[in-house]
């Protein structure tokens, strides 16, 4: 093998002859909302969400998964949810979910000596792996992290919802609401990336077949709806008989679905089934504190 | 100004008649065009020069003006084109009506609607009871237009990317140099490209181009680690005067899709999704040079300055100006020629701050040489996230090989240097001027570069000598393949 000579090694380690240190650049601001209180673990993150609300003098996500995410995180490290002025090295951001390696939301971006991203797979993964060990509840929160993703993924899809609607849920552009073109373009590109979420096409592809013209999803969706309710039902059922750490994470995330639903697709036939457990759902907004 | 066919500003302020991104069979075939274009006027002129040559001291008259092959060409069109033969019944000089022919040569070839123009001249007799010693003539043009349908396909391998392409052209759709083009490029950097551009001279003049391009196109940013996809429309008028100085309008409406796949910069993330532009700008051009791509005498100067913010839809209004200037001079003495050159810009965001996909990047091999594409300036988890103003800038000194004088390939000495900032809208503008005047990062190099008439080729052995902990170097080997370097 050809070797390089010495001489040359020396002359191109000895450039650039001067480095300049690299001057303050003033990053963009982000818009982070902190949790609020401290946490005993030195940890730092920022959930990114599709978009933020306010719900009280409360900042929340929009979105169910989101949603769920944020009060196991503030549970688990002892926050209260974040406001405007949260105090904590912690928080919420709002991105849109193109900034996901994955397209999918949230994100859970750790901040230690390096960053690291981690995609929602992962995050339900350490999930799984460091909070659950009784197989009951690893099916449960199973249920929940497949069976209502699914539904949710599906009435997005299906019940043609106004612009309003997902710009206010998911954070589409609302300046282009006017303009029929782009929004029309725009809305139809985001379902395409809806119906890739939870791979749910990969796993129902005869559902998009010639998906505008067929009924095959809308059918798929009415039968689910009736699944969900019976779901719904056994959860709230098992959520009441136990209280247990394990429980009270599927109760976050459930409530996630619960609060968010009840929120922006009350007018849904998702949101008449989430309705219709009127006391769960009051439970579930009293974990917002 | 967008990211993909007028991305760049600086590549946007450019003349229509940049090569950067044809292939070498595009560039061989654009310089046998070329070739052909100047023999054809020479021979015209040599011709007509000696059919006058005996009557050189006669005025002349010109009574009509016939033209053969005309069927392809609008009424209202040709009038146009032969007006000024026509505009008179006065007398003309042989020399002004040789200009006159000339001129008519020059349109219908910048047109590109012709294949060959040939011009004989038959003298006619004087109508009866003229009194006048004039030459009174009829040129008769015989017009061979060019293929009315073009296409062709191929790949392109190098600079890192390969990709293939397929291109339509409908030519002189209209009878008055209209044309339809279509281009589909599909490749490893741009994933996917689609651009149906129609263009036609306006007002039928061929130093007025009106053009409107239709575009789709997914690119990869690598310096982001994202892919981006555009779809716009873009209209833009240019001259195509012969003289130096050039003008252009171009009006930009351009969706941009931004989606992240592997950068971990806070601003990358947050810029994700879509951003709308909607920006009208304008360049002034003065070119002398003798040649485009390496000149040893002459001058090139151009400034452009760009609006974004006409709709209420555009998330990052800007203002944004850039600058260029080369100057050349030829060293006969040391068979040599100096090129010294300097680029400058400036963005100014109208809101609280610009986008990833408008701002300027510096770096690379036909930029500020020995650091990577875009390598310079700000940087966020290893995310080049551009820069608001900037100033580069270069000395090459070319050298003729020894004995190999008439050769293209000539030794490449130069000195390159760069900065690259962002903009703190909490100081002034003079403040943030102020960040250019030090610090830059500086590079030298030797090497070896081909002048092909269409494009220069550069191999160079590169070092940085000045650089910012953030920047991307390159040591050793570098090379560079354009018509635009510093």
């Amino acid at each position: 093998m050809l070797q390089v000579p010495q001489t040359i090694k020396t002359f191109f380690d000895a450039v650039p002859v001067k480095n300049i240190s690299n001057d303050h650049t003033k990053l963009d601001d982000i818009n982070i909302y902190h949790f609020q209180g401290t946490s005993n673990s030195q940890a730092k993150f920022t959930l990114a969400v599709f978009n933020t609300t306010q719900e009280g003098d409360l900042i929340i996500p929009t979105d169910p998964i989101s949603l769920g995410y944020t009060l196991i995180l503030s549970h688990k490290s002892k926050f209260t949810l974040p406001k405007e002025n949260g105090s904590s090295n912690c928080g919420i951001m709002a991105m849109s979910h193109l900034g996901s390696p994955n397209n999918v939301l949230p994100v859970l971006i750790e901040d230690d000596n390096l960053r690291n991203i981690k995609t929602l797979d992962s995050i339900n993964h350490d999930l799984i792996e460091n909070n659950f060990d009784s197989h009951e509840a690893k099916l449960v929160n199973s249920l929940v992290d497949s069976k209502f993703y699914d539904v949710w993924v599906q009435c997005i899809l299906n019940e043609d919802l106004p612009y309003k609607v997902l710009s206010e849920l998911f954070g589409l552009d609302e300046t282009i609401e006017g303009n029929v073109v782009l929004r029309e373009t725009q809305k139809y590109e985001f379902l395409t990336q809806v119906a890739n979420w939870n791979s749910f096409k990969l796993r129902h592809p005869t559902l998009f077949e010639q998906w505008t013209r067929t009924n095959y999803l809308k059918n798929y969706y009415e039968s689910q709806i009736g699944e969900f309710a019976k779901d719904l039902q056994l959860i709230i059922e098992y959520l009441n008989n136990n209280s247990d750490e394990q429980s009270t994470l599927i109760k976050h995330k459930v409530a996630g679905y619960m609060i968010s639903i009840d929120k922006f697709l009350k007018s849904t036939k998702l949101g008449d089934v989430v309705v219709s457990q009127g006391e769960f759902l009051h439970q579930c907004y009293d974990l917002l504190v | 100004m967008s990211q993909d066919y007028n991305d760049e500003f600086i590549d946007n302020i450019k003349r229509k008649d940049s090569i950067k991104n044809l292939t070498d069979a595009e560039k061989e075939l654009e310089k046998l065009k070329n070739d052909k274009q100047s023999f054809m006027i020479e021979q015209n002129k040599q011709y007509l020069e000696s059919l006058f040559q005996d009557h050189k001291s006669s005025p002349i008259k010109i009574r009509n003006v016939q033209i053969t092959n005309a069927q392809t060409f609008r009424d209202s069109f040709l009038q146009s084109q032969f007006k000024s033969l026509l505009a008179s019944d006065q007398s003309v000089s042989l020399e002004s009506f040789l200009t006159k022919v000339e001129h008519i040569s020059k349109n219908f070839l910048k047109l590109g609607i012709i294949d060959n123009l040939l011009v004989s001249v038959q003298q006619v007799n004087p109508p009866m009871f003229s009194r006048g010693t004039s030459l009174h003539v009829v040129p008769v043009f015989n017009i061979i237009p060019t293929k009315k349908f073009y296409a062709k396909t191929g790949t392109n391998i190098g600079n890192g990317e390969g990709d293939g392409y397929i291109q339509f052209q409908l030519r002189n759709i209209f009878g008055g140099g209209e044309n339809l083009e279509f281009d589909a490029v599909s490749g490893t950097k741009t994933q996917s490209s689609y651009m149906l551009n129609y263009n036609q001279p306006l007002f039928n003049n061929a130093n007025y181009r009106l053009e409107n391009l239709f575009y789709v196109n997914t690119r990869k940013f690598d310096w982001i680690q994202a892919n981006v996809t555009g779809r716009g429309v873009t209209n833009k008028i240019h001259t195509l005067f012969d003289g130096p100085v050039n003008h252009e309008v171009v009006l930009e409406n351009y969706w941009k899709v931004l989606n992240n796949y592997g950068s971990k910069s806070l601003e990358v993330l947050q810029q994700a999704g879509s951003q709308y532009k909607s920006s009208l700008s304008y360049n002034i051009i003065y070119d002398s040079r003798n040649n485009k791509h390496l000149p040893t005498v002459g001058k090139y100067l151009q400034f452009g300055v760009e609006f974004n913010g006409w709709a209420k839809y555009v998330k990052y209004p800007f203002i944004k100006t850039a600058g260029q200037a080369q100057f050349s001079y030829s060293l006969p003495k040391f068979k040599s020629s100096v090129i010294a050159t300097a680029k400058t810009g400036m963005l100014y965001p109208l809101g609280t701050t610009s986008s990833l996909l408008d701002r300027f990047y510096i770096g690379g091999p036909n930029d500020v040489r020995s650091f990577m594409l875009n390598g310079l300036g700000p940087k966020d988890f290893n995310s080049s996230i551009g820069g608001d103003i900037f100033l580069n800038g270069g000395i090459s000194l070319i050298t003729d090989i020894p004995r190999y004088t008439e050769s293209n390939f000539k030794i490449h000495n130069f000195v390159n240097f760069g900065k690259l900032v962002k903009m703190d809208k909490s100081q002034g503008i003079i403040d943030n001027l102020k960040q250019l005047t030090h610090s830059h990062s500086l590079s030298y190099g030797i090497g070896l570069l081909f002048n092909h008439p269409m494009a220069r080729f550069e191999l160079n052995l590169v070092v940085p000598i000045i650089a910012h902990d953030r920047d991307s170097v390159r040591k050793g080997i570098q090379y560079g393949i354009g018509v635009s370097f510093l």
